[in-house]
């Protein structure tokens, strides 16, 4: 079981944050398999028990020219009414090659320039998440 | 490192998707979907229902070979939203 662990400085201020690649996913009716396409971005993501869906910002979309399959009503704790987000098909692979592939992420307005991406429940659903605060560290068993 | 807490920049409400005709056509057509093909996906194109597929990997699937990798809509047919939270 391909297992990633981080020890952060400062856990409670950074947050459980890891570094991923996330790359276009398209599918195709002739077989329908997942086809990666060649580039990928990498970017900071936070492990966000709170999230029930990855999310990525906007400069992720804009970067990998994604495009969207959809939409879906998403509530945040600063709005109280569901808003619509775009929903894209993408691979997440993090640290030792763990890949996700396709995954279903929305686009959401992550404010500032560092994280880009919010790792959910759906892609934790797949995963044992140990947060030791004492420690500074967590790890994510898939 | 130091990080950025993640904020909303806005009310995300007001956000367009680029998917609003889409949206308005599934809506206008939702009562009799769910009729005929309720927990099946339809696949939408501005204001052309273009199919209905058992899996939402099938309807995406179609759309873009038929279509080539551009916006579409593929919605799951149920009479309400499962809402998602961030």
């Amino acid at each position: 079981m391909p297992s990633i662990s981080r020890q952060v400085a400062d856990l409670r201020v950074a947050g459980p944050v890891i570094e991923v690649l996330i790359a276009p996913v398209q599918l195709r009716a002739d077989d329908l398999v997942a086809h990666p396409v060649a580039h990928a971005v990498r970017v900071l993501a936070m492990i966000d028990t709170g999230a029930s869906v990855t999310a990525i910002g906007a400069s992720v979309v804009q970067a990998l020219a994604l495009q969207g399959f959809g939409t879906v009503p998403v509530t945040t704790a600063a709005t109280a009414r569901p808003a619509s987000m775009r929903r894209f098909k993408v691979s997440v692979t993090f640290a030792d090659g763990v890949r996700v592939v396709p995954s279903e992420v929305v686009e959401a307005p992550l404010a500032g320039d560092q994280v880009q991406c919010l790792i959910g429940r759906d892609i934790l659903s797949a995963a044992l998440l140990l947060y030791d605060g004492r420690a500074s560290e967590f790890t994510l068993d898939f | 490192m130091a990080n950025t807490l993640r904020v909303l920049e806005s009310d995300p409400a007001t956000v367009l998707t680029g998917l609003e005709t889409e949206m308005e056509t599934f809506e206008a057509h939702r009562a009799e979907l769910v009729a005929r093909a309720v927990g099946k996906f339809v696949l939408i194109k501005g204001d052309r229902i273009l199919g209905i597929f058992e899996t939402q990997d099938e309807a995406i699937a179609h759309g873009w070979t038929e279509l080539g990798y551009v916006p579409i809509f593929v919605k799951e047919i149920a009479e309400v939203d499962r809402v998602e939270r961030l």
